[in-house]
């Protein structure tokens, strides 16, 4: 029965080709442009996410000393301290893929070359834990044996003169010979010059790390015990921070969950990108409506043609009564006709949007590019392959429904009031 | 032949029926206490100055309309005990509706016209146009089976429209100036069409007409005027006319 009142609705669409074209084409319209704002800000989170920092960053979670979570086994709420039991005890959640220890110089110390001295941040990590960091050397090697450092990519760019009368800072190149690291010890109560090898420069764009000098955690250890002059227990080290590498993207929340619940406190940009999709979401939610409007238009437009299309067919109208249609039988005919002009206009836009899509995410890869892409952009496109516009299927799906919905609900009030003609009324209509 | 009808059941009973039908705050009453009885298989015309209530007395008795008053039983049913459901289902069994103006689906083609009542009867396709060809060929029409209405004459698009009110099998065919746009050879055909529904299919036929030659066809005229039933050759229902 439904499938002949499809059949029907079909034919009657068919009958008035013109027409359908006209009002699926504001449907067309209003689908297009909520697609295509809506894959904007896909396209838009996309080149965002990827501008954050390497994919490496997004399974980065920085842990920090925290609270006991169960203060009833103490009146103190204990300090949960970064050692090797919380390293342990982080290793071996599900999810983790290694856990970096950091520790720092805890004495004045500096990178010299000549009278140019380099000030900043000395960090010590486990050599077999060091790749794990996400880091990549853009000259020299990866290696971190005893007595070589890698070092981040401004350090180079920061050596000063210390009895200069301002700090110019000077370019030095740290993989030359002969760069000694200078080590205050406060029992001696002076500095003493090491042998240091620069193994390699790591790239920019490593963050909080561009301008840090990492050292193998043996020869930090080593340093803070020589200048302090004690000998440190191992179970009283305490690491500044443990970076955790988590598998995988999906599982980082997860695992930041799980290390918070074990009472120590996280940060890191997958945390970062939580605020960021709900900024996306009120984006989306804003220029979603901006091409609802669009299809809102579309709908009077349908509810429109519906009407006219009632006025022009009441005698047909009365003649299916006639025949034996019920009210509900006239009502389906009518709301399958509107459904297939939200649905026709729904793919047809969806078409459309699609082959804007490729139009400008093609023109932007034809534009010359500047050190970031296209210069009105605030990021780099050519990190998510030149695409600004991103139609995820989900969005495709949503799109065709949505245009279906408006044709049923611009249909609706129509063919009601069809189906509540009464017979001969509607017969008699000239 | 007397004995012969009298055998045959009665498939229409109106007692009292009125309309009235409300322009605003005025009561134009179309039909005015009008009781008739008609038996299966009877042919009968209808006959009256024009807005006499000929077009409106069909309606009610095709279940298109509801009287303001008195009681319709057609086939078995009270009619004003039906809902609006049971009424398009009435009409759908029952009846067989055929217009002055024939009123065709214009887009469509003879057979899908014949073929339409089966839609709502939720035949599937293939049902639908066998016995849509059927009855095109009962008509002398396959021939025409493709052609839209606009292609046709006058008396083709009536035996089209005649053939899809015969599509459901109704017992009963509600005629409302068939032959009003034809010409006169052309309406002669059509009524003899109807006649042969009459007497071969068993149809009982009510037909609306101004034309005496036409009228000529029937079994029975009845006469309206001003809303009024004021002649009936039946005997049955002649005492009740003139009480
Ligand atoms: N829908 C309606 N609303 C108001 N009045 C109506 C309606 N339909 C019919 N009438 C009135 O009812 C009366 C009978 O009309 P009806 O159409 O039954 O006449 P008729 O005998 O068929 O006339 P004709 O020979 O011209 O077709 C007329 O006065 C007409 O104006
Ligand atoms: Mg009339």
């Amino acid at each position: 029965m439904l499938l002949e009142l499809f059949r029907l609705a079909v034919g009657n669409l068919l009958r008035a080709r013109g027409r359908l074209v006209m009002t699926a084409s504001g449907v067309l319209v209003g689908t297009t442009a909520v697609v295509l704002l809506l894959a904007l800000t896909f396209g838009l989170q996309e080149a965002a996410e990827a501008g954050i920092g390497s994919a490496a960053s997004l399974t980065e979670i920085q842990v920090y000393p925290g609270f006991s979570p169960r203060p009833e086994e103490s009146r103190e709420p204990a300090m949960l301290q970064l050692d090797d039991e919380a390293v342990a005890r982080i290793t071996a959640l599900d999810g983790v893929a290694a856990v970096v220890p950091l520790l720092s110089v805890q004495t004045q110390i500096s990178l010299a070359s000549g009278k140019y001295r380099y000030y900043g941040q000395f960090v010590g990590v486990p050599p077999e834990a060091a790749p794990y960091l996400g880091l990549r050397v853009a000259r020299g090697t990866f290696s971190l044996g005893p007595g070589e450092a890698l070092v981040g990519a401004s350090v180079g760019s920061f050596f000063v003169d210390p009895d200069a009368q301002t700090w110019e800072p000077v370019e030095v190149d740290v993989l030359a010979e002969g760069l000694k690291m200078r080590v205050y010890s406060s029992v001696e109560g002076r500095e003493q010059a090491f042998d240091i090898t620069i193994s390699g420069v790591l790239r920019p764009g490593s963050g909080s790390f561009d301008g840090t000098v990492f050292l193998p955690l043996e020869d930090v250890i080593a340093l803070n015990e020589w200048s302090s002059g004690n000998r440190l227990d191992p179970e009283e080290r305490r690491y500044d921070y443990l970076l955790v590498r988590a598998t995988s993207r999906e599982t980082t929340r997860a695992v930041s969950e799980a290390i918070r619940e074990l009472g120590y406190g996280t940060g890191g940009v997958g945390e970062f990108l939580d605020q960021l999709n709900s900024f996306f979401t009120t984006m989306r939610l804003m220029l979603g409506g901006i091409g609802g409007v669009a299809l809102v238009v579309a709908a009077f437009g349908v509810a429109n043609t519906m009407m006219m299309a009632i006025l022009e067919r009441t005698r047909e109208i009365g003649l299916m009564k006639a025949l034996g249609a019920r009210d509900r039988d006239v009502l389906l005919i009518f709301l399958i006709e509107s459904m297939l002009v939200g649905l026709s206009g729904g793919l047809a836009g969806l078409g459309a949007a699609y082959a804007l899509q490729n139009a400008i995410n093609g023109a932007l890869t034809a534009m010359p590019q500047g050190q970031g892409g296209p210069g009105f952009l605030p990021f780099d496109l050519s990190q998510v392959g030149n695409r600004l516009i991103v139609i995820p299927p989900e969005l495709a799906l949503f799109a065709v429904l949505l245009a279906v919905l408006v044709g049923l609900g611009a249909g609706a009030l129509p063919a009601v009031r069809a189906a509540r003609l009464p017979p001969v009324v509607a017969l008699q209509q000239e | 032949m007397a004995e012969q009808e009298a055998a045959r059941p009665i498939i229409i009973a109106c007692r009292n029926v009125q309309k009235t039908f409300y322009l605003g705050e005025r009561a134009v009453p179309a039909i005015k206490r009008v009781s008739l009885m008609i038996r299966a298989g009877e042919f009968v015309g209808i006959m009256g100055p024009s807005g006499s209530g000929k077009s409106t007395l069909l309606h009610l008795l095709g279940g298109l309309d509801r009287a303001t008053g008195g009681t319709i039983r057609v086939a078995g049913r009270r009619l004003e005990d039906l809902s609006s459901d049971e009424l398009a289902r009435f009409r759908r069994e029952t009846i067989g509706f055929v217009f002055q103006t024939f009123y065709l689906v214009p887009s469509m083609s003879a057979l899908d016209n014949v073929a339409l009542p089966g839609v709502f009867a939720g035949l599937p396709r293939d049902a639908r146009e066998e016995r849509a060809w059927r009855l095109l060929r009962a008509m002398g029409l396959t021939h025409r089976a493709d052609h839209r209405p606009g292609q046709l004459s006058g008396g083709q698009q009536q035996r089209v429209a005649i053939a899809r009110a015969l599509f459901n099998d109704p017992p009963i065919v509600l005629a409302d100036e068939p032959t009003g746009a034809l010409d006169s050879r052309t309406g002669r055909r059509v009524m003899g069409l109807l006649r042969h529904l009459c007497d071969r299919w068993g149809k009982t036929i009510l037909v609306v007409t101004h034309d005496p030659v036409v009228a000529g066809h029937a079994d029975r005229i009845l006469s309206l005027q001003d809303g009024y039933l004021i002649g009936d050759h039946a005997p049955e229902t002649a005492e009740e006319s003139d009480a």
